[in-house]
């Protein structure tokens, strides 16, 4: 069986990655695939402890944070395709209407 | 055959809960099935809220849901202050979505579910509850700030809220995780046993705790934590700008009040409590000092919330019985003003794409006399002036924290309210001692507008003038809720 650090450490490179797609892009979509892919990190971590506890408790989680992370894709893309109606583009530079 | 988990009473239990989701769910259905009846979507929403207030009243205390769900004076405060806000809103916003055309019953049902998600926060006692409670809000709250389709602005405040939530949620279920890790439960009250004799050099809780902290100083706009605030407040809807700064807030500090109790003794061998000062501190003097440079309302608003943030995690640091009713008391009054002050910004009738700076209230005292009063009140409130209930609430916070013995961050916290009072002030000079430019719309408010100004301006006062009854009850509340 594998130890669970090893999923720990899978986990929080996947984590950082996650991060650091969502600091250096700029483009709406690929931020949001950078925010999915840190979830999917917590969802590996919450597993990993599940399997090493023997718990449900966990995984029950993961349930729900894959139903939430679809809801916000869901609502995201439309924020996204309303953007792109004013402003033909979905580059979060973009968005600088607003500054002080 | 599998047993369910449902103790006595859990149907009544969750009350307030059905009938805010099926009303929303009602609204919804009517202005699909009926267009013509959007007018009275809104009306019928704040009939929901008031049902739903009453519906409080039967709901019986104590913990549902195989131990996920409390009910208990302190939640029954807390969602008290939920449907005030939420009734604030809706009244302002009734004229506000007629005026600018984009009336319908989707807007007042998000505000119904949005209200329903931080009922399930306030009560959850499960980590999972409550994270579900987050994003039934946050999904409500980013189709809420986009809902002024046509408007460049609120697009694109909906577009900041959104990625900037989805960034913090990934933080706080990181750090939820990690404290599952640590304690094998996400239930709150399984961690506070862990809690109670866990190790507190492993960094592996600290690290939970930065995480979870991230992500919640995000939803609470703390510094430095706050760049989306000014950006979102200003381009979103106005009544809805209200709203957001007041309502999710309280929320999140109830949840963060169960977590930080529940952590409490670790937190005595750690240094968490200097980290939360640090955001405290650093909210109330970079909110109070962007804030004088502010011309634009609803961005002044915005710094003015960051400060006031930080005034209540002045309460955090320590929690006790004081502490969690000076919260409760400083939301409610909080409610009143913010929504209040963000209610006669609603009114001006303008272009909502250009800023609303302050020459467009110049006069108002005199042209609009009781929205002038109104927001003079607020103002007083807002800064902390007697006899106003922002005073009391302020005052109240403040000797919480030096009782627990935070002195340092109390005295940043009162000489920074004393510098806001310039910025609040100068908007009631400019609403009596400055003349109107020619051509400044007059602020069209009507009767639904009116009336939840009267309620903010009566609610402030007679709190402040009568604290005594509102204090008992927070006080009696928060001493239940610590018994646990």
């Amino acid at each position: 069986m594998i130890p669970t650090q090893w999923f720990l450490i899978l986990s929080a490179i996947l984590f950082s990655i996650g991060v650091c797609g969502v600091l250096t892009r700029k483009n709406g979509i690929t931020i949001f695939m950078s925010i999915e892919l840190m979830v999917n990190a917590v969802n590996l971590t919450f597993i990993a402890y599940a399997r090493q506890f023997d718990q449900l408790h966990g995984l029950i989680f993961v349930f729900f944070i894959m139903a939430i992370a679809a809801a916000e894709a869901a609502v995201g893309l439309a924020i996204f395709i309303s953007m792109y109606h004013h402003k033909d583009s979905i580059d979060v530079d973009d968005a600088n209407l607003m500054h002080w | 055959m599998i047993q369910p988990l449902l103790e006595a009473g859990w149907l009544s239990a969750i009350l307030p809960e059905i009938i805010l989701s099926a009303g929303g769910m009602l609204l919804i259905l009517l202005t699909a099935f009926s267009p013509r009846s959007r007018g009275i979507t809104g009306p019928l929403a704040v009939i929901i809220f008031i049902a739903t207030t009453w519906a409080e009243n039967l709901v019986g205390e104590g913990v549902y849901f195989g131990g996920t769900y409390e009910i208990s004076a302190i939640t029954r405060v807390f969602d008290l202050t939920f449907l005030l806000a939420g009734i604030l809103a809706a009244l302002f916003a009734r004229e506000y979505l007629e005026r600018e055309g984009i009336e319908g019953g989707e807007f007042y049902a998000l505000l119904l579910w949005g209200t329903v998600g931080m009922m399930m926060m306030a009560k959850g006692l499960d980590l999972l509850i409550v994270v579900l409670g987050l994003e039934i809000l946050s999904v409500c709250i980013f189709v809420l700030l986009g809902y002024h389709r046509r408007l460049p602005v609120s697009n694109e405040a909906s577009l900041k809220y959104f990625l900037m939530g989805a960034f913090a949620t990934g933080f706080i279920l990181y750090g939820t995780a990690l404290f599952y890790g640590a304690s094998r439960s996400t239930n709150i009250t399984e961690m506070a046993k862990y809690f109670a004799t866990a190790d507190a050099s492993n960094p592996l809780l600290t690290v939970a705790f930065i995480l979870l902290m991230s992500g919640f100083g995000f939803k609470l706009a703390l510094a430095p934590f706050h760049p989306w605030a000014p950006d979102v407040y200003q381009g979103a809807p106005t009544p809805v700008a209200g709203w957001l700064s007041v309502a999710p807030k309280a929320a999140t500090l109830i949840v963060l009040a169960r977590l930080l109790y529940a952590m409490a003794p670790v937190m005595a061998k750690t240094h968490w409590v200097t980290m939360l000062a640090t955001l405290s501190v650093l909210s109330m003097i970079i909110g109070n000092s962007v804030a004088i440079v502010q011309r634009d309302l609803k961005r002044m608003l915005a710094y003015s919330g960051i400060a006031h943030v930080g005034y209540m995690m002045i309460a955090m640091l320590t929690i006790s019985d004081e502490s969690i009713a000076a919260i409760a008391v400083y939301t409610i009054v909080y409610a009143l003003m913010n929504i209040g002050a963000f209610g006669v910004v609603s009114m001006l009738a303008k272009n909502q794409n250009d800023p609303q700076t302050l020459d467009d209230i110049a006069g108002l005292g005199f042209r609009r006399p009781f929205y002038g009063l109104g927001l003079a009140v607020c103002m007083f409130s807002l800064s902390g002036l007697p006899p106003t209930g922002g005073f009391i609430s302020k005052f109240y916070v403040f000797r919480t924290a030096i009782e627990s013995g935070h002195t340092g961050v109390a005295l940043i916290g009162i000489l920074t309210s004393i510098i806001s009072v310039y910025y609040y002030l100068r908007v009631v000079y400019y609403l009596y001692m400055k003349e109107a430019p020619d051509g400044t719309a007059v602020p069209i408010g009507g009767v639904f507008a009116t009336g939840a100004l009267a309620i903010s301006v009566i609610g402030i006062l007679i709190i402040g003038i009568f604290p005594t009854p509102l204090f008992n009850m927070a006080g009696n509340a928060a001493r239940q809720f610590l018994q646990h």
